[in-house]
């Protein structure tokens, strides 16, 4: 073996080693490790489905006030437009869908700043250079050292998207968390307050109704028997209502506590919480139509949503 | 967050359920018809109130989503930078095969 030979082989050992040593102490200089982009993806598609939940349930709670403000209409000695009040006004509503589509603008980008093809896409124009700087030098460049290098500068990039990535999602916790707790707040902690206690209370009136008008009024029990069934069905239809603006609540909830894991660098728990999103949709969709259902069945006069 | 809104909104709740546990316990419909009345009027009210309050809270949505967004354009940022490591490395590349080109010209004069 001659010098030459020796020294290059040499060379590119220690390139090697000086690769692994520098992965090995990143890595264990690192506290935090940032979510992989595959990580990001069940917190992004949550969002979307929080998003839907939010648009239907405050779609249906509009409905529903506005239906129920007719009968008191009714009874008033002149009509206009200012005896009706939307439940949820549509600049809010608005306002509501630009927060999630930043929210999830934010997590598409994140999404792609921790894609695998970055480090891919730069590991491949290195690997490429490496070929044209053997053609230019007119001799090949010893084996490990060119893959080292290759490796070297795919997880160079790597740290930076991760460092990045991890510095914005702490960035932006606090102000992920406030809008979360915002949009909580609004829904209603439980039915007397915010959009649940608005809710409840039109549910109360309703049931009021069926007392007054239908109860009271009935001469035989067959009549008194079909009211106390319209309010048997209202007290079933005000708690599934109620079950939905509760399980969206726990949807923003969990959204809310998924992003601080993601921040913490606690990936599983944040998908563990976004299943909760999930899991929470499909019981809105469940509850919706068991509202359906009874709407269509229920023996009401009308009143029922 | 519990402003006065809130509060006036949640005080007409809780009127109202007081008069919902009147009607409950009246067997005189025209009795009946006048709460019912009255809690038709602070049902209003509530709607009124719970507009506000919703109003309100959006409004502190609105102002912590400058957060996120600035967020995104450093995320936007991170992208571009490693785009321009990838551009800047195939770049030398490209130099790198036009020093070949003229090195072959040169071996050939």
């Amino acid at each position: 073996m001659n010098s030459k030979n020796w020294t290059r082989r040499k060379l590119a050992e220690l390139m090697q080693s000086v690769c692994l040593a520098c992965a090995v102490l990143t890595i264990a200089g690192c506290h935090t490790l940032a979510p992989t982009g595959e990580e990001i993806a069940p917190f992004q598609q949550g969002l979307v489905t929080a998003d839907q939940q939010t648009s239907s349930t405050f779609a249906d709670v509009n409905k529903f006030l506005r239906q129920q403000q007719v009968d008191r209409a009714v009874n008033l000695p002149t009509l206009s437009e200012d005896e009706f009040v939307s439940g949820l006004d549509a600049p809010e509503l608005a306002k509501w869908r630009r927060a999630f589509g930043w929210i999830e603008a934010y997590a598409d980008k994140l999404q792609q700043l921790l894609s695998p093809d970055r480090r891919v896409g730069v590991e491949g124009e290195l690997s490429q250079l490496g070929a044209t700087i053997n053609q230019v030098r007119g001799e090949q460049l010893p084996k490990g050292l060119e893959a080292g290098f290759i490796q070297l500068g795919g997880f160079l990039v790597q740290l930076k998207a991760n460092k990045d990535a991890l510095e914005q999602i702490r960035n932006a916790d606090p102000a992920i968390q406030s809008i979360f707790s915002a949009m909580m707040d609004a829904i209603g902690a439980d039915a007397e307050s915010g959009v649940r206690g608005t809710v409840a209370d039109t549910w109360g009136v309703l049931m009021g109704r069926i007392v007054a008008v239908d109860f009271l009024r009935a001469t035989g029990v067959d009549g008194k028997r079909a009211a106390v069934l319209r309010f048997v069905a209202a007290m079933d239809q005000r708690d599934a209502q109620d079950q939905m603006l509760g399980a969206l609540r726990l949807s923003l909830s969990s959204l809310a506590k998924a992003h601080q894991e993601l921040a913490a660098g606690r990936s599983a728990s944040a998908s563990a919480l976004i299943r909760i999103v999930q899991n929470e949709y499909q019981a809105y969709r469940e509850q919706v139509k068991t509202l359906r259902d009874a709407g269509a069945t229920s023996a009401t006069k009308g009143d029922a949503p | 967050m519990n402003s006065a809104i809130q509060q006036l909104h949640q005080q007409l709740i809780q009127s109202n359920q007081k008069l919902a546990k009147r009607l409950g316990q009246t067997s005189d419909p025209d009795t009946a018809d006048a709460i019912l009345r009255e809690m038709e009027e602070i049902n209003f009210r509530v709607m009124m109130a719970g507009r506000l309050a919703f109003k309100e809270t959006t409004a502190a949505i609105d102002q912590k989503i400058d957060a996120v967004i600035a967020a995104s354009a450093n995320l936007d940022q991170a992208i571009r930078d490693i785009q321009n490591l990838k551009n800047f490395i195939k770049s030398v590349g490209q130099f790198l095969t036009l020093v070949d080109k003229v090195l072959d010209t040169i071996k050939l004069l």
